[in-house]
């Protein structure tokens, strides 16, 4: 038990107090979208008709709508599908982009070359046109569809992070030795040049989680992303604000609120890991030196 | 006595964590006098040196101690602005990374002078482009046109633009070839003799203190063991630290230690090797190397020598197969380097290793020691059948490596970081042996290594060899280095080999004016006149 107490302060000295209290307001959003809706009293659709549209009072911390439903309960389960899409959408945008990078860093010439100009069209074409042109091309939007969507206009600044890192760790001596050692192309790329890469990666992704929560919301505000007859995310949920949030502010600020708190404390951990992972800090890497070769 | 132009009082910086860096350094500096801090890497030269000007990078930070400037102390009412540049000039380290890489050094010598003087920007234009004529660099460009000379030329021009009365001078030649170290160092005592400048000169290049300095402070972990003139100090070292410092400086021994060379059967081997590097954008194609035969025989040391950019390098990336010939070939044990695949490739890697010039990029910072060393090892899937067992004869290895080279088995847990110079370096050699080479192609393998810790490396080299049955492709700036340990040098000059004899016959008559000036500017910065 104490092993593991030590562990855990360890963890925390590296992250430093900022990404700590990130990680504790993220821990602290993840477990309420996944336990609110079940102990709640109130059903995500349970319609109330005697109590609509009531501000925040003890009964409805977050007020009831015009039908009478719990918007605790309604934000908190629109809450797993935003991180979901959210969390999803920054591994499939890192995995791809961050490997293609590395790849095209370290083979250069034509992949290199096809890859940067694939990268190029890709930032250079306004990214809503490409989200309406897309989310209108399929059938029915879901939250595959959606984390789709993010993914292929997220990729091109991790690719960009990635190719630049691996271009500059292949230029030193070390990788110069295992070359000679005779490692090929994908030893190199995953045993230097990912690890050289991952510090500005990982930083990268946690902000890519939260532009991803934000433009799924900016899609669903839209109209243009999930349903939120089907699907309620935290966008969704804000679809009626223009006409709203006058009246009855409640139903827009704190879904709204909730996003602000999620993508910050995700940026603040974002930066502790890039910190923390830094060469230059002996002591944080110290403990993954301890792994047997 | 003249009262001294700068003195400092017990100095001391604090690291992180409350280790103390420089604990209680005591300077005092004359008008028309070089003092010359020495000490091994770490010793708490630099942090001396920066701490004068209040420019103690964090997260160290000055702790106590005072520094007065003819008898005021600083900062002054002025604050530092007034004092640094103006009063006191420094001269960086490292000048590739000390000058911006998109001005032309003649702008920036210029907005120096501006900053400092009342010159308006024509003035000081012209004014920076005469300053940049009396230091010796003729044509007014950016940084990455220029040598490495004349870089540092031109950062000490920089330093002395608004006539200082002291200057600090950082490693000003650590990453200079021998004939332009000595160069830039008379360049800086011609200012000394000519303004009656105070020179600090920190350096770990006990040659070039030697030509250079009139009194020697001797620094270790941060405190002065050691102080006096420069002929008693170096001469009849009184502090053991210092003595180490001095036994460690390569001499130029003329006769006698050489080998007869034997004939062997050659391991590497360059026949007719072109480098050439495109034209591009409307400048001339590069040719890096001209046509080079080589041969390195079993268990032989050859030296290669040459000055900055004679093609020395390109040589060993060609037969370390990291570059590929315009023509010619390399051949190691029989095998054409660039053509060769699968087990005749097996066969190049497991021949040749190479040991490259910087320790601190030589090792990857985020793996553990061990795990470096292990590295070969793993790629070639030596030690057995399964994965288990192969791993258990890595570990075996990696301790039995770090014997050999001299460190602590248990270092293999530990991360590069916590390593010195020096350490790093023995690690790298580790790493070079793990496949049982015959041939090591070295790179400069000490001029990054303070004198002490660059011999014993080198000493522990020729343990090695012994042991082994080596051969050593030992490629060097340092006449002196070289001709300690090779059984044959190579001189190099534009891309060319001219010259291929024993070292003895080398030192006595070089032949090729190529290689008069590397024996000369050796024997410029040898502690000893040649026996």
């Amino acid at each position: 038990m104490s092993a593991a107490l030590r562990a855990v302060r360890r963890g925390a000295v590296h992250l430093g107090p900022a990404g700590v209290a990130g990680l504790v307001v993220l821990a602290l959003v993840v477990l309420a979208c996944l336990l609110g809706p079940i102990v709640s009293p109130y059903g995500v659709d349970e319609i109330d008709l005697v109590a609509r549209n009531q501000g925040p009072g003890w009964a409805h911390p977050f007020g009831t709508d015009d039908l009478g439903e719990d918007m605790l309960t309604r934000v908190l389960s629109a809450g797993r599908v935003s991180l979901v899409v959210g969390l999803a959408t920054a591994l499939v945008a890192t995995v791809a982009g961050a490997g293609l990078g590395l790849v095209a860093g370290w083979w250069r010439g034509w992949v290199d070359a096809g890859l940067s100009r694939l990268t190029d069209l890709v930032l250079i074409v306004p990214a809503f046109v490409i989200l309406i042109v897309l989310s209108l091309s399929f059938e029915r939007v879901g939250v595959p569809q959606v984390v789709l969507i993010l993914s292929l206009l997220s990729w091109p600044p991790l690719f960009r992070l990635a190719r630049a890192s691996a271009m500059r760790t292949a230029e030193t001596p070390y990788v110069a030795a295992a070359r000679v050692a005779g490692a090929g192309g994908g030893r190199i790329v995953a045993r230097h040049l990912l690890p050289a890469a991952t510090p500005e990666i990982a930083a990268f992704a946690a902000l890519a989680v939260g532009t991803a929560i934000l433009s799924e919301s900016a899609l669903s505000f839209l109209a243009l992303g999930l349903d939120p007859q089907r699907t309620l995310s935290w966008g969704g949920l804000m679809v009626g604000a223009p006409d709203t949030i006058e009246e009855r502010p409640w139903l827009t600020v704190f879904p709204g609120l909730m996003i602000v708190v999620t993508v910050l404390a995700v940026s603040l951990v974002g930066d502790a890991v890039r910190r923390s992972l830094g060469p230059r800090d002996a002591a944080a890497s110290a403990a993954r030196a301890m792994r047997p070769w | 006595m003249s009262p001294p132009v700068l003195s400092a009082r017990g100095l001391r910086v604090e690291g992180p964590g409350g280790a103390v860096l420089v604990d209680g350094v005591d300077l005092d500096l004359r008008r028309g006098e070089v003092l010359a801090l020495v000490g091994a890497s770490g010793a708490g030269k630099s942090l001396t040196g920066l701490a004068l000007v209040g420019l103690v990078p964090p997260p160290a930070r000055a702790a106590g101690g005072t520094v007065s400037l003819d008898g005021v102390t600083l900062p002054g009412e002025a604050g530092w602005r007034a004092v640094r540049g103006a009063r006191i000039g420094v001269v960086p380290q490292d000048p590739a990374a000390a000058l911006d890489p998109v001005r032309r050094v003649g702008d920036q010598l210029a907005e120096t002078l501006r900053a400092h003087t009342s010159l308006g920007r024509a003035a000081a234009r012209e004014r920076a482009r005469e300053m940049l004529a009396e230091v010796g660099v003729t044509r007014d460009d950016y940084p990455h046109r220029l040598s490495g000379g004349q870089r540092q030329r031109a950062l000490i021009a920089m330093a002395l633009g608004p006539a200082p009365g002291v200057l600090i001078a950082d490693e000003p030649t650590a990453s200079l070839d021998a004939a332009v170290q000595v160069g830039v160092l008379d360049l800086i005592d011609r200012r000394r003799a000519g303004l009656g400048l105070a020179v600090l000169l920190i350096s770990h290049d006990l040659g070039a203190v030697a030509r250079l300095a009139d009194r020697v402070a001797v620094m270790e972990g941060g405190r002065i063991v050691e102080t006096g003139e420069a002929r008693v100090v170096l001469g009849a070292p009184a502090h053991p630290r210092t003595a180490a410092l001095v036994a460690g400086v390569p001499r130029v021994r003329r006769g006698g230690g050489a080998r007869t060379p034997t004939m062997s059967t050659p391991v590497l081997e360059a026949r007719g090797l072109v480098r050439e590097y495109p034209s591009r954008r409307g400048r001339p194609a590069v040719r890096a190397l001209d046509g080079v035969d080589l041969t390195v025989g079993e268990g032989e040391v050859v030296g290669l020598v040459g000055a900055s950019g004679s093609g020395k390098t390109t040589l060993g990336r060609l037969l370390l197969r990291l570059d590929t010939p315009t023509t010619g070939s390399a051949r190691v044990a029989g095998v054409d380097v660039a053509t060769a695949t699968g087990d005749e490739l097996r066969t190049v890697r497991r021949t040749v290793q190479p040991v490259f010039q910087d320790p601190y990029l030589s090792l990857d910072p985020r793996l553990s020691v061990g795990a470096s060393i292990a590295e070969p090892m793993a790629i070639h899937g030596i030690g057995g059948a399964n994965w288990r067992q192969r791993r258990a004869h890595r570990r075996a290895r990696v301790a039995e490596l770090l014997r050999a080279v001299g460190l602590d088995p248990a270092t293999a847990l530990t991360l590069p970081a916590g390593l010195s110079g020096g350490q790093r370096q023995r690690v790298a050699l580790a790493r070079a042996l793990a496949l049982d080479p015959r041939v090591l192609v070295l790179d400069e393998p000490v001029s990054s290594l303070d004198a002490a810790t660059g011999a014993r490396m080198i000493a522990l080299l020729g343990e090695l060899r012994e042991a082994r049955g080596l051969a050593y492709l030992l490629i060097s700036h340092d006449l002196a280095t070289v001709a300690a340990v090779a059984d044959r040098i190579v001189v190099m000059h534009e891309g060319r080999i001219v010259e291929e004899v024993a070292p003895a016959a080398l030192l006595a008559s070089p032949a090729h004016p190529a290689t008069r000036a590397l024996a000369e500017a050796a024997q410029a910065l040898s502690l000893a006149p040649w026996a």
